[in-house]
């Protein structure tokens, strides 16, 4: 009797008893099985070179980070709580490199006029940390020149740095941050900025 | 037991080939399952949910259509690379550390090449303060941003005497002023 092919990959197979006309069933089955696992991700077993390279890796989400052998680093992703699925970077295990690194934050997005007089652009580093980046044009006196930090999702500003932009050499303007009820700092007070002048910033936070 | 690839053997009984089968397809089930969704799973099997990489002595070869991440050891510390296509210059994505925690005074993260990027404030330092970054690189930019002045005159600050991983804070000099000093510095 010739089998019934299985729906999945069957470890148990071929049975003591059986007929090699069943079991020939259960081979076909489980390497036809294996042959459509193995082309997720990877070059499928029958091509005719790379064999066995993978074509992309899509990493299912893990609840907890994987434990890394001395010797070896793990890549996954995980989800961090205000945002999705992130991906991970976990160095070997046994010392003070066993640190999990989140290597990507948020989503990005380019080219933004953040507000009149700011062109800003933001990033990530590994950590965590969204930094940001751009022009910033002081437009009026002394201190209603304010710097945006968007998005809004900054618990704490790390750093900051101000550079005059153009051909005249001047001061950089010091900063403060405006307080928000939610915590999140979403603005900087730029004081003693040139009006008239544009500065090149950079500032990082986290999240 | 170990996966054989060589059998079942022209010459073997069928109770002989029906034990080694059977190992053969446990073992690929389990190694399968190391890295990847296991099989059985139609939905899932073949997705990976961890990416595993066992360092490597040499930096693999790619084609023109090819790239590729691997692991090699960096003074003996696995660290992530990615190698372009045509075996162009392997570029080291990881540095082995970071510190991202609560104290905001100092922290750093990295980028590829690798560099160290150390971010921080120092509070209300006096004016010639030397600051010495952890870990220990070499220093190539260094960025200071004055944060909530108290005093009379405009406030400048510079990084100055920049050396391995040290700067000395340089304020105009203003006596009585007060003032934190934000920094961004790289270093390889």
């Amino acid at each position: 009797m010739i089998p019934t092919p299985k729906d999945n990959y069957d470890s148990q197979v071929p049975n003591p008893n059986d007929f090699l006309a069943v079991s020939q069933g259960d081979f076909l089955s489980n390497f036809g099985q294996l042959y459509n696992a193995f082309v997720r991700n990877h070059i499928a077993l029958d091509a005719a070179s790379s064999a066995g390279n993978h074509t992309n890796v899509e990493l299912v989400q893990l609840p907890v980070a994987p434990h890394t052998n001395v010797g070896e680093i793990s890549l996954y992703s995980k989800n961090v709580v205000d945002q999705v699925s992130q991906f991970f970077l976990k160095f070997q295990g046994g010392n003070v490199q066993g640190q999990e690194v989140q290597m990507t934050n948020y989503q990005l997005y380019f080219n933004q006029i953040i507000q009149p007089g700011q062109f800003g652009l933001f990033s990530m580093l590994p950590g965590g940390l969204i930094i940001y980046f751009g022009v910033v044009f002081a437009s009026g006196t002394n201190p209603v020149n304010t710097l945006v930090l968007h998005p809004y999702i900054t618990k704490n500003l790390i750093c900051i740095n101000l550079c005059l932009s153009g051909t005249t050499p001047g001061i950089s303007p010091w900063v403060s941050i405006v307080p928000e009820a939610s915590g999140i700092i979403k603005k900087l007070t730029l004081h003693d900025a040139l009006p008239g002048f544009a500065y090149f910033y950079i500032a990082i936070g986290n999240t | 037991m170990s996966f054989n690839p060589n059998i079942p053997q022209a010459t073997s009984k069928r109770v002989i080939s029906q034990r080694q089968i059977l190992s053969n397809f446990v073992e690929i089930f389990n190694s399968f399952a190391k890295n990847h969704s296991p099989l059985g799973n139609n939905d899932l099997q073949g997705k990976h949910n961890v990416l595993i990489l066992r360092s490597q002595t040499l930096d693999p070869a790619t084609t023109a259509t090819q790239t590729a991440l691997y692991n090699k050891s960096v003074a003996t510390i696995p660290n992530l690379f990615y190698r372009p296509n045509n075996s162009q210059t392997p570029i080291q994505m990881s540095y082995p550390s970071i510190n991202v925690g609560s104290t905001l005074t100092q922290q750093y993260s990295f980028v590829a090449g690798p560099f160290v990027v150390y971010m921080g404030i120092v509070l209300n330092p006096t004016n010639g303060q030397v600051v010495a970054l952890t870990p220990v690189t070499t220093l190539r930019y260094v960025g200071v941003c004055v944060r909530n002045f108290v005093g009379t005159v405009v406030s400048s600050v510079a990084a100055t005497n920049i050396a391995a991983n040290t700067f000395t804070i340089n304020f105009q000099a203003q006596i009585g002023s007060t003032r934190d000093v934000y920094y961004i510095a790289i270093g390889n």
